[in-house]
């Protein structure tokens, strides 16, 4: 299934969360991967200085090419956008920004700028820069997919200042409660500079069932995420199981595994989510039976 | 040739390239000598063998970064609180904002300059002596009309 370039800017999804293996890697890799397996072009970002996100697909960025550091550090002049895109290996509706530890550096360079909340949307965006539409990155992606770091630093803020969609996944446990909490939190402080973000959706993370019933653990977790994110904000969530570890070390998706059940939490993220999406894009969805059931 | 094209060629045969990047966590070297503007003071670059007194668990840089501390003055935590004439001390924050210094550092170079020279030193303590008295006499007549004030409004208590 093929998609032109749409002629509107790809919307930027943020799966974000302030402590570390809460599922933001794993939402976001996903989805792209579901996204693109109905032909539909998908920029990764990584903008995590650990590049789990540029290891899952396969992508080894040489020393002297561009990576998020240098989008962020360097004038377009410079660097411009497109030369630090890499194609994803075995796969040619996905596309990477990599990121390696030096990306550290970026925070450094954030933190002394007065515009750091903005920064990776300006450029990703290519605000000020006299193009073609035709030649702008966000035309010719369906979506931007930015993986944060799990930390409060100026890393996260810029990536949830760059999203026009975020996500909180968060485990079904305390650590994960605490996570939504601190990330609810963040997310109510910088809104209001940032009106063109909004909040998908709450995504429990590691849920576990024994037999046809959630653990005390995962459904009082659920349950205080209800109360803190509201009812409205809950999505279905993700089990606790190998099979996402396995696809995603596989750079497969679940059904590719023989578990197409298993994407169903990411069917309804693509569900909550098309509205915002091309109406390009919108029709390709419709036509996926999994999506438009 | 479309954006994707443009990717693609890129990635295959790159034509931006970076320097190498510094790692934010390793200590650059000090190529440069330090020396301090000629006040008299400068950075000795002899610096003590800091392999001879590494202990078990010392990181060498930091017991160097201590050596190097240790030959600059050190600063009184003493605050001293200074009061000036409105019109100086408008003249003097435009000095040092205009020269990028301090108020301090103004201060203590003044001191240093004039210290040197007993004719200009006399005379600086001769103008300091008559200011002095001004304000002394100001101070005195503040203190009266406050007085004053207080007797005609009936707040002085008896």
């Amino acid at each position: 299934m093929q998609t032109d370039s749409s002629t509107s800017d790809a919307p930027t999804f943020v799966p974000l969360g302030l402590a570390g293996g809460q599922g933001k890697t794993t939402v976001g890799l996903l989805l792209g991967r579901l996204l693109a397996s109905y032909g539909i072009p998908v920029l990764f970002v990584d903008a995590d200085p650990q590049a789990s996100l540029t290891a899952f697909l396969g992508v080894t960025p040489a020393d002297d090419r561009p990576t998020l550091l240098e989008v962020i550090t360097s004038p377009e002049k410079k660097v411009p956008l497109y030369s630090a895109i890499q194609p994803v290996p075995n796969n040619e509706k996905l596309f990477l920004i990599p990121a390696n530890d030096q990306l550290e550096n970026a925070n450094h360079y954030l933190a002394a700028s007065p515009m750091s909340l903005s920064m990776l949307r300006s450029r990703l965006y290519q605000k000020g820069e006299n193009l073609n539409p035709q030649d702008r990155i966000a035309t010719n992606f369906s979506i931007i997919i930015v993986d944060p770091p799990p930390e409060r630093s100026h890393l996260a803020l810029t990536s949830l200042g760059a999203g026009n969609l975020w996500a909180i996944p968060a485990e079904a446990n305390v650590k994960g409660v605490q996570s939504l909490m601190r990330t609810l939190e963040l997310i109510q402080t910088y809104q209001s500079f940032l009106p063109h973000g909004t909040l998908s959706g709450v995504i429990p993370f590691r849920a576990r069932w024994v037999g046809l019933n959630p653990t005390t653990t995962t459904k009082q977790s659920i349950e205080v995420m209800t109360e803190l994110a509201g009812a409205e904000n809950m999505l279905p969530h993700i089990l606790e199981s190998d099979v996402y570890k396995r696809a995603i070390n596989d750079q497969l998706l679940p059904r590719d595994l023989g578990y197409p059940n298993l994407e169903y939490p990411l069917l309804a993220l693509v569900r909550r989510i098309q509205s915002a999406l091309d109406d390009s894009v919108k029709e390709v969805l419709r036509g996926v039976k999994e999506v438009s059931e | 040739m479309s954006l994707m094209d443009k990717i693609r060629r890129e990635a295959n045969s790159p034509t931006v390239k970076v320097p190498p990047r510094q790692d934010v966590f390793v200590p650059m070297k000090q190529d440069a000598e330090l020396s301090l503007p000629d006040t008299g003071l400068v950075v000795d670059e002899e610096m003590p063998e800091v392999n001879q007194v590494v202990q078990a668990g010392q990181d060498p840089h930091i017991l160097s970064l201590e050596a190097e501390l240790a030959k600059y003055p050190v600063v009184s935590s003493k605050k001293v609180g200074v009061r000036l004439e409105e019109p100086i001390l408008e003249e003097i924050q435009e000095l040092c904002r205009s020269s990028d210094i301090t108020v301090e550092t103004l201060l203590e170079s003044f001191y240093f300059t004039c210290k040197g020279k007993d004719m200009l030193m006399r005379q600086v303590i001769k103008d300091a002596k008559s200011r002095v008295q001004r304000r002394t006499k100001a101070g005195n007549i503040r203190s009266i009309l406050t007085k004053s004030k207080n007797i005609r409004s009936g707040h002085l208590s008896s």
